[in-house]
This record gives structure tokens, sequence and C-alpha cells, in this order.
């Protein structure tokens, strides 16, 4: 039923009708209502879409950091190399988390540990996660800072995360996470903190790294232009599903799902017109908590017919390695 | 016509940081140096800029939320930095503020009917019915029903609040409006109907607007004039179609080039800009930008560009880009008079 394109080459991650859910006081909320991608080896793959598609709730799910309380993961398969994740043990996942998949995230300051110098925090995941001394991961450490170019890594290993500024801050967590050459990144909005010249100083940073250490990267983003300028493939979500996933260069030449239209004609484009309207998605992005009736973006559709209003559409192949969920997907697309 | 809606002389703003009794010489942060830049009625005039570049501290220097260390802000000819509590109080109608976050700029507890007409009440008292009729008139304007009005804001989407941001705003029918990264915080979709109904408002009502922001499509979506900064500084000033096409001083190419366009045929070429924005407290000799700038000759250490009037209506501080005339080889800015005039020669295209 799915679309699975590309069986056989080397597939890193392979995630299965992954279905998560928070539970709130007012009900159980399904963020992730049963998606299918894959990685492959080496790869960098953007996951788009806008606040509260479930984009980092993806992320969150593979690595199992899902707070523990409040959201759980009740459906599907995350298969890495074969493994499927959420059959591991706590014990067993703490050896991959970091070590095999890596993770960094939108705001280096929370995500660093204040009152630890940064080279205590790289040699620290060193040290976890393979069988090195100290002084061996300090200068393991030190090796990192270089390779993230930052100026005088002698001295800056012994800075605290408030003696650097948000950039260096950011070089700092990719040092941390590419310490331990994992095979996958995970990146959740990287750069969205970031001055437009810091960004395009670290994307070049994690695609150049990426490249000499072979590691895929998932990248999330809600902008379409880091995901044209940096990623191979890219999956856009709605609601808590996949709409549509292909190719960066069959996405934004063919866009063959109505909201991944809806979503590239909004943003102003230098390339067209000014103070012209923007054409807008009307509406607002539907509440999860109640059940939603066939296709979730058909109440803010402009192809929407019956069958949208009464089945969920599922992904189809529209064209080699690119698919849609959208009935009308024939229609929709070149127009 | 008698001249600009808004003019702005000179324009500096120095915080002290750390200031302790056993200091001695306490540090400088120099957040707003000698800006200077005028507004016409019903013109966007856009603020662009990274980070600590200083212009969210322009907006609150319009709004006199900070008290300038110099330099004038003239609203039709009347500074008001000088003036006192009531009069301000009667130019604040004619200047409103939208700001970045639609959930913290708004108070939890007010209805939107009260959020919007709060401003209005702070001048005149209004009957119940007066009221409501005031917000539903504005939320009609806003774009949204006027069955919202008795909403709490954390029953509303992140876009309705920003249009109620924007309602309030509206509420005193200001000539002037400054937005401070007012589409910043919202996912795309949301952006283009807020860009949209500004632009609405702008052609209905023909309020001029300062807008702030990071982000350079957005600005050339909406602005009619942009004004780049750099530490403190405006580095150049041009009508936004000139600056887009043709970015004549080195930060606004580098800037330009650093954005990211969803068209995953370009072929991205520039190599981007080295290093990092300089402290405000010790900002570098010369031009402020020398340090990370691949055109930098020895006289950019040394000396401060003025801003240089070119043919096309812009004005950029740059040795090697814009040098300055030979007569006029002092390193001196040109008079303010002359500079607020040459940055007003393009005015509203429509």
């Amino acid at each position: 039923m799915q679309s699975r394109n590309a069986g056989g080459d080397d597939v890193l991650l392979d995630v299965l009708d992954l279905e998560t859910h928070f539970y709130g006081e007012d009900g159980v909320v399904p963020a992730l209502g049963g998606i299918s991608f894959q990685i492959r080896s080496g790869e960098t793959l953007g996951v788009v879409g806008e606040s509260g598609c479930g984009k980092s709730v993806t992320a969150l799910s593979i690595l199992r950091l899902l707070p523990k309380l409040s959201a759980k993961t009740v459906g599907g398969e995350i298969r890495f190399r074969g493994r499927d994740l959420l059959k591991l043990s706590e014990p067993e996942m703490r050896l991959i988390r970091g070590d095999r998949i890596a993770m960094i995230f939108q705001e280096p300051m929370t995500s660093l540990n204040p009152v630890h110098t940064v080279g205590d925090q790289i040699a620290e995941a060193v040290q976890i996660h393979t069988k090195a001394s100290r002084s061996e991961a300090m200068a393991r450490a030190q090796e990192m800072l270089r390779l993230v170019r930052i100026a005088d890594p002698e001295r800056r290993v012994n800075n605290y995360p408030y003696e650097m500024s948000g950039g260096m801050r950011q070089r700092v967590m990719i040092a941390m996470a590419l310490a331990c050459t994992p095979e996958l990144l995970i990146a959740d909005e990287p750069t969205t903190a970031l001055d437009v010249t810091i960004q395009a100083q670290i994307l070049r940073l994690i695609l150049e790294l990426k490249q000499r250490m072979g590691t895929a990267v998932m990248l999330i983003t809600h902008d379409l232009g880091v995901v044209a300028e940096t990623c191979q493939r890219a999956v856009v979500m709605y609601a808590g599903r996949i709409v549509e996933q292909a190719t960066v260069r069959d996405l934004f030449a063919r866009p063959t799902h109505p909201y991944t239209q809806g979503l590239m004609r909004s943003a102003p484009d230098p390339r067209r017109g000014r103070q012209r309207r923007l054409p807008e998605i009307p509406g607002i992005v539907p509440s999860l908590r109640e059940p939603i009736a066939g296709c979730s973006f058909a109440p803010r559709c402009p192809y929407a017919i019956s069958i949208c209003h009464e089945k969920t559409p599922s992904l189809r192949d529209v064209g080699p390695d690119h698919a849609a969920a959208c009935w009308r997907s024939e229609e929709v697309v070149g127009a | 016509m008698t001249g600009p809606l808004l003019k702005v002389e000179n324009l500096t703003k120095h915080y002290t940081v750390g200031a302790g009794f056993l200091r001695k010489s306490v540090p400088v942060v120099r957040a707003v140096e000698d800006v200077s830049f005028s507004v016409e009625a019903g013109e966007t005039l856009c603020v662009v800029g990274e980070s600590g570049c200083g212009k969210s501290t322009i907006a609150r220097l319009l709004m006199r939320i900070v008290e300038p260390t110099s330099g004038r802000v003239m609203i039709d000819g009347t500074d008001i930095a000088g003036l006192k509590k009531e009069p301000l109080r009667a130019w604040r109608r004619r200047m409103q503020m939208v700001f970045q976050d639609p959930y913290s700029s708004l108070n939890p507890r007010l209805t939107a009917e009260q959020i919007i007409t709060e401003p209005v009440e702070n001048f005149e008292r209004l009957r119940r019915k007066q009221r409501q009729a005031l917000a539903a008139d504005l939320l009609r304007k806003v774009g949204m029903s006027p069955e919202m009005m008795h909403r709490l804001p954390s029953e509303l989407s992140g876009g309705q609040r920003q249009r109620l941001g924007i309602a309030r705003a509206l509420s005193l029918q200001p000539s002037l409006i400054i937005a401070d990264e007012a589409v910043s915080a919202l996912d795309v979709s949301v952006q283009a109907q807020i860009l949209n109904l500004l632009l609405d408002l702008q052609q209905q009502m023909n309020i001029a607007f300062v807008f702030i922001s990071h982000d350079l499509s957005v600005v050339h979506h909406i602005g009619h004039r942009v004004a780049v900064m750099y530490l403190g500084r405006i580095v150049e000033l041009a009508p936004c179609e000139a600056l887009f096409a043709n970015p004549v001083h080195p930060y606004t190419e580098a800037l330009l080039a650093a954005a990211p366009v969803p068209d995953p045929t370009r072929v991205r070429l520039e190599v981007p800009l080295e290093g990092e924005v300089p402290s405000p407290i010790d900002p570098p000799h010369g031009c402020a930008f020398h340090p990370r700038c691949p055109l930098a000759i020895e006289r950019c250490r040394e000396v401060l560009p003025a801003l240089v009037p070119m043919a096309d209506g812009r004005v950029v501080a740059c040795h090697v880009r814009a040098p300055a005339p030979a007569t006029d080889f002092s390193g001196q800015p040109p008079a303010p008079a002359m500079l607020a005039r040459s940055c007003a020669t393009s005015t509203v295209s429509s």
C-alpha cells in the first residue's frame, strides 16, 4: 500500500507506520498518524512542515526521547540497520544514541551544560561510547573543535558555553554529535536561531563533515530554502502525516500535493514580483484532538472533492522516487 | 506635501554595561550610532541586519520606550525627544507598534475586545456599545470575525493573535506603525496571510511602516526602501528593487548571498561570509565591517566611511564601492540635512 521505493540499496533507517500519541488533560492527541519513510546511507533527507506537524516528534520517537509520562509510540517499526529500535532495551538503546545516531537541537544554549567546559562535554560523549582514556578523549575534543573550524581550539576547549556566541555553540553541538562518527545525524532546526550569514556557515559545515564522514543526515526544518540547498530527498509533513516525498529536484519542479504547492507559493520569493498579494493557504492547521475524517488538509484544499472528506489518502507513487498522499494528485500536478 | 512623516537625524544610543562602583571605566555598548533616515506617509521602510545590529533599539527609540543618547526623532517636523508627558501621549496616537511574539505581547487575562480597544480607552472613555462597535470594526479590518471579541488570547491561533496585535495598533488610526519582526514567529502560510493584511491596510489607510526584519525575502516583498544595518550603523540605504538587484555594500552583498533560495537547481558559488559580528562594546576602528570584508583596503581599517549618495538614490558607506567625492575627502559624514534629503528622494512608487 505504501510507496516503498528503492528497497535494496543500502537503507540505513526504515520507519514503518510509526504512530506516536500524546496524552494530555483533554484526551489523546495522535501526533504521528502512521508515517513511513527511509533514509539511505550517507544521504541528506529534509523533513519540512509547519509548527505542530510532527517533525520534531518524529525525531524524538526515533531516538526514544519522548517525555515518558505524556507521550508514547504506540505502533510501527523503526528499523535501524535492520534492527527495530522500538524493541531494544533501554541500555541497548543508550549504546546507539549518541554513538550511531546523534542529534543536534535548535537552541544550542539549552542543550549544552552551562557548568562544564565544552571540552569536558565533548570528551564525556567520547568516553561513554569508546574505551578512550580521559586524555585521549580531551585530545579528540580538541580535534573535533578544529574540525568544526573553531579558531584557537587549544584555548576554546576550556571555554564554558556562555563564553561563546550562538554560532560557536552550534559548532560545539556539531562537534559533540559527530565525535563518535555516527551513521545518522538528526538535526532539528539547527540554524533557525542563527543569523543568516552564520546559518550559511553552519549548513556548509554540516554538509562538508557529512561528506567526509559518510554520515546520513535527517534535517528537520520549516525553511524550504534550506531544504533546496542542502538535501537530496525530502518529506513534507502535515498534521502528523507525510503528504509528499520526493527527490528535492522533483519536489520543487513538480510539487504534487496541494499542501506542498501552497507552502511553496505562500513564501515570498524575490524571483517573483514584489508588493503583490501572496497566495494564502486559507484557514488554519486542524487540531489533532478531534478525529479528522478523510484527508486532514481537505478543509483548506482548493482541490477537495467528496472523497477527500471521507477517506484518508495514503502515499501513492506519482513518479520515480516521488509519492504523494492525495486523491487528486494527477490533477494537482502541473496545476 | 510638507516633508517626510518621520525624520530621524543622527540618532545614537549607548548603553552602559556592568556599571559598578569599583570600576573606573564603564564599558559602553554602541547599540545605535549616528543613524539618519526619513519615512514618507504611506511608505514602508525596512530595516534589516543581524542580531545585535541595533534594529530593535531603533524601534524602541522611535517609540521613545528608551531615550536616545543624542539625535532627533521628528514626526511632521516636531522633535518627540523633547516632549513631556502630555504632548508625548498625544504623539503616541500617531505611532503604534506591532511586536514579534504574539504570545507574550497580549495580556492573557483580557478578552480580544479589551485588548484591541485598550489604546483608545487610554484617551477617551467608551460606552459599552461604542467599545463593542469599535472592536467589531477593528476585527473586521484585520480579517477576523466580530464574534471572536469575547475570546481570550489562549483560545486563538498564532496568526489570529498577531492579527489582534495589528488591530490593537490600528485602533488609534496611527499614521505610522513600527513592526519589529512582526512575522518572524509565524509559519510561512500564516506569514503570507499577515503580509497580505499589512499590504491591504497600507493601501486602504495610507499607513507608513517601519518594518524591522531579518528575513530578506519578506523585506523584498513588502519594502519600498531598505536600510541595511551593521553594528549600529546604516551601511546602505536604497530603494528596495535597486538594493536586491544590485547590492553595493559588501555586507549587503554577503547578506543577500547567504539567504537560502528555494531552488535546488541553483548552484551556490559564493563562499559564505567568514567570522562573526564583532562586539558592539569595542567595535573595530574605521569601517566596522572591515575584519570580515573581502574587499577591505588600508583606509577601511582607519577611517570610518561616510554615507555617500549614489546616482540611483541610494546611500552607501564603503570606501571601495562608494568612495567619497575627491573634493570632500575629509572622512566626515555629510551634513544630516543633506543626508535625509538624499534618503527621501525615492518615494512610494504605487
